[in-house]
């Protein structure tokens, strides 16, 4: 309904005219009353009788006046419409004061509050409204079967990308109106956004989530009830691989490796070792560096992973680790070991293992006793037999008339093993 | 756990609220900070299922609005209790604290809840139920998305609730004129499906509700009849016991129509449902 009727009234009435908001009536100049409908003259009345008042006094307001007060009122409207509780009818400026004499051009009147009763001009004209029915409100009432319809389906099938979109804006929301970042113990409730995403094959929508909650999700990150939880919930397929490892970019590769030693048998360990090998992939040269570091169970894991990654500048810290591998009897690690450092520069590591089977009286300040000398031998030899090529072999023709004993007879051995395995 | 809590919600959601322990204790916390948010928590949930029982929607989709209503105020538990009943304006700091409940939900949920799938609905509507149909109101959310479905239902109940409802510093505002401030909402503040639906399920003039007729008596709007028109329910004047069904939409009653609602402790009456 446009106000532009309330306008015309008060025109008509000489720009003086009383409304009796409860009651619903105009009161003319000759004191005479007519029955309005509020909904019809300006719904805006509605509020203000809503809100206790009684009765408007219009006192020779201008056009001009008249319309700023009624886009004030119908702003604050709006305003109580949006939030009743809050909108405090105590802030609101109901009446529109004249600029130059500070009095209420238009005053409103509250059910307690008696009005001034100055008398009437005389009225130009006196108009009658038409008495018509109540409408309920101002618009059409049909409810559209088509567009009722559609709002059910909606509410049976609420679609996920709405859902995480307005999570995502929940969260936005939530840093903005907090200042920074989510607070910690939030962490588990964005957790299980992620874990919503993940479980519909989000993957890019999970990726975001951890990109724009890094920081409150590193505790979730570090806990492995919820990186399995995290990792089990869904397979990526081989084109979603690098977006899918993003989500869990914030996991420790120590935390990784930690998980693959824990969680053999789990779902979640085709998971990890997918991870992992796109982790390798990304980043072998850190991965390197923690292998050197790290104990010899994570190293058993990370050098299965970094085999194609040893180039000949990491010669001599394999080296070290070899020999270091050399005084314990784990094979297993020995072997791995010396795989590494045959790839990372073989010709320079056969080289140099021809010392631990010449007589030098280097080796001797080293191996005060034969028989660790002889046990480091067997061992080496055992590493190179799983490491079989035709480089191994001349190394061990080469090496063949300096070994003695026990380790003599190994070198026998494999070099007959070799051939016959060539001939095969 | 308050047995007086489980009747109340047994009875809008019309079924024991089997499994529902967390969810009970979260509207206990309710009650306990702010009665007043308690009980507005239960005619919301009440307008809400009732609006979704008239839509048709599915049994299970039916609860999750009644909980998603009866929690939509969850927020509230971290708005301090002096802030939520403060009569007189509230300074800009403390208007922020109140419209921070909806954000506020978040934690709330987190702290009271677990999580699982059906918390997106129920979180969705705590943190959208002041938000407007056109996207303009708080807290703000991405223009690209649509308001929850459930948010735009308790929006409008909650609005009418909260006009309705007695304040300290304010007497309610009669259903029709509740309904004709919120008309004027359409299709910006609110759904206008939704608004559409809302009305039509009440009528012009709910039942229950004193009126001014024409003629200038009192009387009671006793039902509608299916297809009458909004503001032409049958009623019944006072004195209510003897009195006969007049129904406003019957030819023979063409002259008679509905003035205005009043406030029946006006009159001394006291209307029981």
């Amino acid at each position: 309904m446009s106000p532009q009727k309330l306008t015309s009234v008060i025109e008509s009435e000489n720009h003086f005219l009383r409304l009796k908001l409860v009651e619903a009536k105009l009161v003319h100049s000759s004191g005479d009353q007519s029955d309005i409908s509020l909904d019809e003259l300006w719904p805006t009345l509605n509020f203000l009788k809503a809100l206790g008042f009684r009765e408007i006094l219009f006192r020779r307001p201008s056009n001009g006046q008249i319309s700023s007060w009624m886009g004030r009122l119908e702003s604050y409207q709006q305003l109580f419409i949006q939030d009743p509780e809050y909108a405090g009818a105590g802030e609101f400026v109901w009446n529109e004061l004249d600029p130059e004499s500070e009095t209420s051009l238009i005053e409103c009147f509250r059910a307690n509050a008696e009005p001034s009763t100055q008398p009437f001009e005389e009225t130009v004209q006196v108009i009658e409204l038409r008495l018509g029915p109540v409408p309920p409100m101002m618009s059409n009432l049909s409810v559209d079967e088509y567009a009722l319809r559609a709002f059910i389906n909606e509410i049976e099938g609420n679609k996920l990308e709405d859902c995480l979109a307005r999570f995502e804006s929940i969260f936005d929301e939530y840093r903005v109106t907090q200042g920074l970042n989510l607070p910690d113990d939030t962490s588990s409730l964005v957790a299980s956004v992620i874990c919503f995403a993940l479980e519909r094959k989000q993957v890019d929508k999970a990726r975001s989530l951890v990109q724009a909650n890094e920081k409150i999700l590193k505790n979730i990150f570090s806990d492995p009830a919820w990186i399995i939880r995290l990792l089990e919930i869904y397979e990526p397929k081989t084109t979603e691989i690098q977006s899918w490892s993003e989500v869990f970019k914030l996991i420790a590769t120590t935390q990784i490796l930690d998980l693959i030693q824990s969680q053999p048998a789990t779902k979640a360990a085709r998971q990890l070792v997918k991870l992992m090998s796109i982790r390798v992939g990304r980043e072998h040269e850190e991965l390197i560096t923690l292998c050197f570091q790290v104990a010899t169970a994570k190293q058993k894991i990370l050098l299965q992973w970094l085999s194609p990654h040893w180039r000949p500048k990491y010669y001599p810290q394999l080296w070290i680790q070899l020999e270091k591998s050399l005084q314990s009897s784990d094979l297993e690690l020995i072997q791995l070991w010396m795989q590494a450092l045959l790839r990372c520069y073989s010709a320079q590591a056969l080289e140099d293992l021809k010392n631990y089977f010449y007589p030098m009286s280097f080796w001797k300040r080293i191996w005060s006793k034969s028989q660790s000398k002889e046990d480091s031998q067997t061992r080496l030899l055992n590493a190179l037999n799983e490491n079989r090529s035709t480089e191994i072999l001349k190394f061990l023709k080469d090496i063949r008339p300096y070994v003695r004993g026990k380790s003599a007879h190994h070198v026998e051995k494999l070099i007959s093993s070799f051939k016959e395995r060539k001939a095969s | 756990m308050n047995n007086q809590i489980i009747r109340q919600v047994s009875a809008i959601l019309e079924e024991e609220p089997i499994g529902c322990d967390q969810e009970l204790e979260a509207l206990a916390k309710i009650k306990k900070h702010d009665e007043y948010t308690y009980l507005h928590s239960l005619n919301v949930a009440r307008l809400a299922f009732n609006l979704g029982k008239k839509l048709n929607i599915s049994r299970l989709k039916l609860t999750e609005l009644g909980w998603a209503a009866l929690l939509h105020d969850l927020g509230k538990l971290h708005v301090p209790i002096e802030v939520l009943n403060k009569v007189s304006k509230f300074s800009p700091q403390e208007l922020a604290t109140m419209q921070s409940h909806p954000v506020a939900s978040l934690v709330a949920y987190f702290n009271h809840l677990s999580f699982e799938a059906r918390t997106f609905d129920r979180l969705s509507a705590a943190f959208e139920h002041h938000q407007r149909y056109d996207l303009k109101g708080y807290p703000s959310v991405k223009s690209k998305i649509s308001l929850h479905p459930f948010s735009r239902i308790i929006a409008i109940c909650d609005t009418f609730d909260a006009m309705t409802t007695d304040r300290i510093y304010q007497r309610r505002i009669l259903p029709d004129l509740a309904l004709k401030i919120m008309a004027q909402g359409y299709g910006t503040i609110f759904d206008p499906v939704v608004l559409q639906a809302f009305i039509t399920s009440l009528g012009a003039f709910p039942v229950g509700g004193l009126v001014r007729l024409s003629d200038q008596s009192l009387a009671i709007v006793h039902q509608y009849h299916k297809g009458s028109s909004l503001d032409r329910p049958v009623v019944k004047k006072l004195p209510y016991s003897d009195s006969k069904e007049i129904d406003l939409s019957a030819g023979e009653y063409e002259g008679l129509r509905i003035l205005r609602s009043e406030f029946p402790e006006d009159h001394g009456i006291e209307i029981r449902n």
